[in-house]
Order: structure tokens, then sequence, then C-alpha cells
């Protein structure tokens, strides 16, 4: 402004010269071009000291993060995690050849990273590797970080170019932790990080083993799971913790500390058993359950639906806790999720989708879960596809010294559906229905005395049979034994089941040496192996029979009615979180994350954000609402116009 | 001096509203943007069925903004020398700074105007499901901030012509490059990259856009504006020497 000043007042004196006696032309040419000349200098100036402002304020990270949930910001829960830590980390960052398109993945990534830094009070560190030279993307390549490919137009072509777009986390002699593509992880990556720290500042993570039902081999080829995704997520998340390949052939290996199990069906007394064994010796778990055998449910060619058995029936009644047959709905708007209809012409062509509320495909609402319960508190929306009502003997629980809790219900608006024929019937309506709130999740805590106390241990190998007596010599040779060790039952001789290897044919456990004890938790001195069933870790546990196997123990059980909340069977996981919530894969990994002591995780999980969907309105509903927004505020514009118009001409 | 920049704001603006034009421009853009978001196939809303304006309705916008702001600033000086009462305007007690700021301001306001008339979206939106309105104050000021910048560009470039059109035109070139440059940084090597994405409207905008108002962005759109508001005070001033 004051080179402007400056011009003004030059201006001013050329006036009053040019209204006085006139200047020599070649003067006043002079001095014009002079006055030029420095309005050009103030304007490079100017531009300088613009330029040096941009540049310093560059360096300043201050911004307001006007989003609801505080998404570009980190959170509470991160800050207080990393305020806490005590072993220094370091965060290398790999950008190289990334399209400036991503320019705000950078920027998030960088401030994120600062916020980091300043939450550790330093022991954070972030360092952005030069990648212009080749020892940069030699080092990203020496520590294995995947290339990214981009798709970059050039001109009106289309070409693939790869870049690095990776971070790692290195703390002391860890193995690194690597986050590839970070654009695409951009939502997880607060958590991905700081949960890296946070596992990173402990010995020896919590081990979580996702146990689940296989679908059947076709034609010597395996079908993908449809827990495939939330086996992902965990994986993501738990990385080297989590152990994909424990079934219940086997003794679950001593070092799991946590249990998903998902759909399980048909399994025999001897799977049960051994997951009982790990309850005993102090093990957690989660047990997602679908009475219902619903294949091709939303397939106009399927009007029935079969009641499914997970041969863990038994077992739950003893635990006090029962998974009803049927399937429970909700009535409540707020609680129904939406439906993929597809729209059909009359010759039966898909001409396209449409969502429909749904009210056997329901949600859990905050309103409805107990708030006491870390996992819930922190709950975002969460599907349930046909879930079944968990009911729990109270009295039994009381009896035998253990507390359940139910972690979710239904509104009052709930219904036990017994009859589960024609669920995709439209216009199911709660007329003359019992309404009540459903039970849909349960936690069980406290003592548990084995199933099978009092009972044979299934897993035993048969009793060998009495040895033959010597036939005498009139005797049939054909009624003896020649080997006289044959199995007189069955119960020795154990069918694969459902929920058998993977492969048909799994080694025994990889995983169980005893670890080295967490620094959070007691030393677990377990003796895991393939020495029998009951050896997997006794000591832990209640006190053993003469058998070896654990009898009594302490129990902390997750029952929920449906399994479907953690696949994506009814559509991509995407779509499915946009329709429903997104919540239940965080919920199953979340209730891990409790389960083996690591709370202060959740809450930064539970950032994702809420899904927002639109009230469903009809199609005259909708163009209404488009031709008002497209005529009614021009219409009033227009009607402003007019009456100034109007009152100027008056 | 605000004195006058107020006196100039107040006289300009009655001049805008007291005219039809800017009722029928701003019902015409206010019409666009809503048939573009309820009607057009790429971002017609109801199909996402979600309580979301999206960055799809900012990033449209912005591509109009381009258009709109030049017809808006186009005729700023360059009417006044062509309807010849850029003389009568030099000789008002007013300092030229005043003149360009008071303008400036005016013509920022009935671009705000505009853009108010589309507020009708992000409302209904939100009456029809839980929306977070972040990211649609963080679009409508980067939106507000980006027409300023541009409004200050074709000012400037107003000032340098007596012809309306061809200010149009040069304006909107120079919008598109200094929007492009966010789509070339990608081009033209790790060195110019980065500068040619600082240098970028674009970027800062949708920057905004995401919902995160940050002091870099605000200090690029400021210095772009007062930058050219400077260069059309030089500009405006030197027509006396010439």
């Amino acid at each position: 402004m004051s080179s402007n000043n400056m011009s003004s007042n030059n201006m001013s004196s050329t006036d009053t010269s040019a209204a006085g006696t006139a200047p020599a032309a070649g003067a006043g040419a002079s001095r014009n071009a002079r006055i030029q000349w420095l309005s050009g200098l103030a304007c490079l100036l100017l531009l300088v000291v613009l330029l040096f402002a941009n540049a310093i304020l560059a360096r300043a990270s201050v911004r307001i993060d006007l989003t609801e949930e505080g998404i570009y910001t980190l959170s509470d829960g991160s800050k207080s995690i990393l305020n806490s830590i005590e072993d220094p980390a370091r965060i290398k960052v790999f950008w190289h050849r990334v399209p400036l398109t991503f320019a705000h993945t950078k920027r998030y990534v960088a401030a994120l990273l600062e916020e980091m830094e300043t939450a550790s009070n330093g022991k954070v560190q972030a360092q952005w590797i030069d990648m212009s030279e080749d020892a940069g993307v030699a080092q990203a390549s020496e520590l294995g970080l995947e290339e990214h490919t981009f798709r970059v137009r050039h001109g009106s072509e289309l070409r693939r170019d790869t870049g690095y777009m990776s971070l790692v986390v290195e703390m002391g002699d860890a193995q690194p932790e690597k986050i590839n593509a970070l654009a695409n992880v951009q939502d997880q990556l607060e958590y991905r990080i700081v949960s890296s720290i946070f596992k990173g500042q402990r010995a020896a993570p919590s081990v979580v083993a996702f146990i689940q039902r296989l679908p059947n081999p076709m034609g010597g080829q395996r079908q993908q799971s449809r827990f495939a995704h939330l086996e992902y997520q965990l994986f993501q998340t738990l990385g080297r913790a989590l152990r994909q390949r424990v079934t219940l052939d086997r003794p679950i290996p001593a070092d799991v500390d946590v249990v998903i199990l998902a759909d399980p069906r048909d399994l025999t007394p001897q799977q049960v058993f051994r997951f009982e064994q790990f309850l005993l010796r102090g093990g957690r778990a989660i047990v997602m359950l679908d009475p219902l055998d619903r294949v091709g449910v939303l397939s106009p060619q399927v009007d029935v639906v079969r009641s499914a058995s997970s041969g863990m029936e038994d077992w739950l009644a003893h635990v006090g806790v029962t998974v009803e047959k049927g399937c429970v709905v909700d009535f409540h708007e707020a609680a129904s999720c939406f439906y993929p209809y597809e729209i059909r012409d009359r010759q039966g062509r898909t001409l396209g989708q449409d969502l429909r509320r749904y009210t056997h495909w329901l949600k859990v609402l905050p309103a409805n879960v107990d708030p006491t319960n870390p996992v819930m508190r922190y709950l975002k929306p969460m599907a349930m596809y046909w879930p079944a009502a968990v009911s729990v003997d109270q009295e039994k629980q009381q009896a035998e010294g253990r507390k359940a809790t139910v972690l979710a219900t239904t509104s009052e608006q709930g219904h036990r559906r017994a009859d589960v024929t024609n669920l995709r019937q439209p216009g199911f309506s709660s007329d003359g229905k019992l309404l009540e709130k459903v039970p849909l999740i349960v936690l069980v805590e406290g003592p548990l005395t084995s199933f099978w106390a009092d009972k044979p241990d299934p897993t035993a190998p048969p009793p060998k049979a009495p040895e033959v007596p010597v036939p005498p010599d009139d005797a049939d040779p054909k009624d003896a034994d020649p080997k006289g060790d044959a199995p007189k039952d069955g119960q020795g001789a154990e069918p694969k089941g459902a929920f058998g290897s993977p492969d048909g044919d799994d080694p025994a456990p990889k995983d169980a040496a005893p670890k080295a004890p967490k620094k959070d938790e007691p030393k677990k001195d377990d003796a895991g192996g393939d020495g029998g069933d009951g050896g997997d870790g006794q000591d832990a546990g209640g006190p053993a029979s003469p058998d070896g196997r654990l009898t009594q123990g302490s129990l902390r059980l997750v029952v929920l009615g449906d399994a479907d909340l953690g696949t994506t069977s009814f559509g991509p996981a995407g779509q499915l979180a946009l329709w429903n919530g997104a919540g239940g894969f965080p919920f199953v990994q979340n209730m891990a994350d409790w389960l083996s002591g690591s709370e202060e995780l959740m809450a930064l999980r539970s950032r994702a954000t809420n899904p927002r969907n639109l009230t469903q309105l009809e199609e005259k509903d909708r163009d209404l609402i488009s031709y008002l927004n497209l005529l009614l505020v021009p219409l009033l514009v227009l009607l402003a116009g007019m009456t100034v118009f109007i009152v100027r001409r008056s | 001096m605000w004195r006058d920049v107020a006196t100039v704001y107040r006289k300009e603006l009655r001049a805008y509203f007291t005219s039809p034009i800017p009722y029928v421009f701003t019902a015409l853009f206010a019409a666009f943007m809503a048939w573009r978001f309820f009607f057009e196939d790429d971002t017609a809303f109801f199909l996402f069925d979600k309580a979301d304006m999206g960055r799809g309705f900012f990033f449209q916008l912005e591509r109009y903004l381009i258009v709109l702001v030049p017809i808006v600033g186009m005729g700023q000086w360059s009417a006044e020398v062509g309807r010849g009462t850029i003389e009568t305007l030099m000789t008002l007690p007013v300092r030229t700074s005043s003149l360009v700021v008071g303008k400036f301001l005016s013509a920022w306001t009935l671009i705000l105007v505009c853009l108010l008339a589309t507020v009708a979206i992000p409302i209904t939106v939100s009456s029809l499901g839980e929306m977070d309105w972040g990211p649609v104050y963080g679009g409508y000021l980067g939106a507000f901030l980006f027409c300023g910048a541009l409004l200050a560009l074709a000012v400037w470039i107003s000032s340098l012509t007596q012809h309306e059109i061809v200010a149009f035109v040069l304006t909107l070139v120079a919008g598109i490059v200094f929007v492009g440059m966010y789509e070339l940084a990608d081009k033209v090597g790790s060195f110019f990259g980065p500068v040619f994405e600082q240098l970028s409207l674009a970027a800062h905008y949708q920057s905004m856009g995401r919902g995160v108002v940050d002091l870099r962005d605000l200090t690029y759109f400021v210095s772009f504006i007062v930058f050219f508001l400077y260069l059309n005070a030089q500009s405006v001033e030197n027509r006396r020497y010439r």
C-alpha cells in the first residue's frame, strides 16, 4: 500500500504541474516512464513479499477441520497413546512418481505425521525419504515395499505408471510395519500407524485366530470364503498376530489368545471339546452363529429357509446360552436396513437395482446397546442380516457364578419370527405381532465347569478291545478279529468336519511353541504342542482331570446370532457399508481387541465415517424435490428482480 | 480510504441490483446448478442415495465459476473505457485504490449472491439425510475465495483493454491456465510439478472442499487477490500518464 500511496502522491504532483506551466514534452515523458518503472518495481517487490509469506506459512500446519467427525485431525485416542509411548518410533515415507492428483493424500499424510510428532513429544519421528536418488528406491525395494500402479492420462491416452506411495513404521528391533497404497487406506491410516506403534510397545501382541466355515470344494477348486474380506481386514490390522490356518481338528495353539469362530456348522463333539479346552485355559472367543441356512435366500427360486446346526447347541445350553431358531426382525424405521432389489422387466431381464427397506436386515442402534461395554460404546451403525435371537438363562448364570450381559438388542419394535418361509416376502408387517426388545449379542463371563467334566473325553483314543481269548479248536476262525484292535465305535475315529483344515491335511500347529510372556499379562506356562488334546495349556486354566484335560476354568465368550455381519455376501463391502453401515467389521475387530486387552485402539478404529443414506422416497417425491430445486429459487430471484423493477418504475 | 471504498461499493452495488441482468443471471446460474446436481447422469444425486454433496458438486461448481466470474469481471474497467466514463471516474475525489477495491468488492458480492442461490441444494440434501455440513462449509468458503481470486484477475485484465469481449476471453484463458496447472503439474517434471501445484487455484480450492480450512490455502487466496488488485490499481493509475 505504501508504494501505491507513493504513486498517488506522484500522480497528484504530476496533475498539478500539468495544470500549471506546460513542461517540456520530453521531461514529462521521462517522468512518466520513471513512474511506470517504479510501479513495475513495486509490483515485483509485492510479488516477492507474497511468495515469501506463502513459503513461510507453508511450513505452519494451522488448519481447522470442519468435518463432523474430525476425520482430518488426530483423534484424542491417538494423542493419548502417542503421548504415553516409551520407545521411539520412526516413520519413513516413500513418495515417488505419484501423480499430483494425489496431492491431497500427501498433504493429509504430512499433516497427520506432523501431529503425531507433536503428540508423541518427539518420540515419533517422520522422515520423507529422498527418492530422487537411487538409494531411496533401493531402500524401498529392500524393505519389500510394493510399487503402486497409477493410471495417468497422457493427452488422450491413459497410461499405467508405477510409483511408491508407502510408509514404514520402525520400532527398535521389531519387524517394520509396512503400509502400502496410502491413498487406498487413507481412512484407516491413523489407526494403522498408531496401532503399529502401540503394538510395537508390547513385547508380544495378543494372537487372534480366525476360524471360519470354508465353502465346500467344488470340482476340486476351492471357492472364496464369504469371510475373506473380514479376514483381510483382520490381517490388515493385526498383521502377524493373526493366525489364519488354525482349525478345530487339532488343539488350538497355545499362543492363541482370542478365537473368532465364524459360522460354525455341524461341529463334531471333538471340535467343540477343543474349543472348550481353549476357553478353559483362559482363551477368549467370539462365536458368530447363523442358525438359518439361507443360501440363495435372495434368489426367487428359494422360498423355504432351512435351519442349520452349528453342533454347539448342547454346549451352549450348558453355558446357559441359546441361539434360537427362526429370525429376528425390527420394525423400527431407523433400525431397518436397505435391501438391493433388482428391477426386472416382464421378460425377467434386469433393468437396474433399487434399494428398499427390509426389516429382516436390521441395524443395531446406539440406543439399544450396553454403553458400559467399550466395544458397544464405540459401535458405529452395524447391520445384521436375518439375525437369530440369543437368549440367556440368567438363573443358571447366577447359580454358576457367571455374569451374562446382553450387549445389543433390537428396538422395542423387534419381533421373533419363527416362521422363516419366504423371507423375501414384501410387506411383512408388524400387525398383530408380539413386539419386544430381542437380544442379539451376549457376553458371558465367569467360571465354567467343562461340559465333559463327567463324561468321557471325546478326543481320547478308543479303549483297546479286550484281548480275544484263544478260540477253541472248533470255533469258526471268521468270528475272530485277527488283529484285535479295531475300533468298536466312532468316538475315536473323528471325521473331518466343516471346520477341518483349509486343505484337509493341515499339519500340526506351527505356533504351538510357548512364547515369551507379555509385558502386561501374567506368564502362561503353556504345555502346547500335540501331546494330546488336553495338553494345550492346562497350567493356565483350572484343575485338570487325571487324563490331562481341563475340567474347570474361566469363561469369556461373546455370542452373536449372526455371522453375515462379517461377510460381503450381499454386495460389495463398500456398497454394504454405504447402504447399511460399516460397523460389522470394526465390531469384530474391536471385540477381538477388547478381549485381548487392547481397548485403547477401539476409539481409533471406530472413526470410520457414518453411512449417510437418504430417506427413501417414492419416484414422484424425488421428481418433485428435483423440480422444486430447479425452479423455486430461480423463480424467487426473478420475482425479486421484478419487484425492484416495478418499484423503480412507479 | 475505507469510507471511499464503502461509497464506491454502495454505488456499484446499487447499479447492479437496479438492473434486471443480475437477477436473470443469478436465476439461470441457480437453475443450471440444480439441474446438474439433480438431473445429470454423472452427478445425479438420487442415484448415489447418499446424503452427501460429495466433491462432485464443488468440482462442477469450479468449472462453471471459471466462466461465470469473467462475465462479472469483464466490464469492470473496459466498459468504463468503452462508454467513456473512465475520465469522469478518475476525476472523483477518491484514490484509485479505493475505486479498485470498491468495484472489486461489489462484483464479489454479486458472485456471492449467485453462490448463495445454490444453497437450496445442500439444504435439500440435509433434509433428506444426515449430512456432514463441514465439507459444504469448506466447499462454499473455497468457492467464494476461488471466485475472489479469479475476479481479481478478471478486473485486472479488464483494466488493460477497452473491449469487454477481449477481457472475457483473456480472463477465461487465464482462469483455465490457473486451474489447469493442477492437471499439468503431473506432466512437467518433479521440479516444476510442485510449483504448478502450489500456483494452481484448483489445488487450494479442492483442498478446502474436503472440509479443511488450511492457513496455507487462505494465504494463497489472499495473496492472489492482493497481488492482482495491486496490479489493477497500478494499471488504472498508469492510464493517467498515457
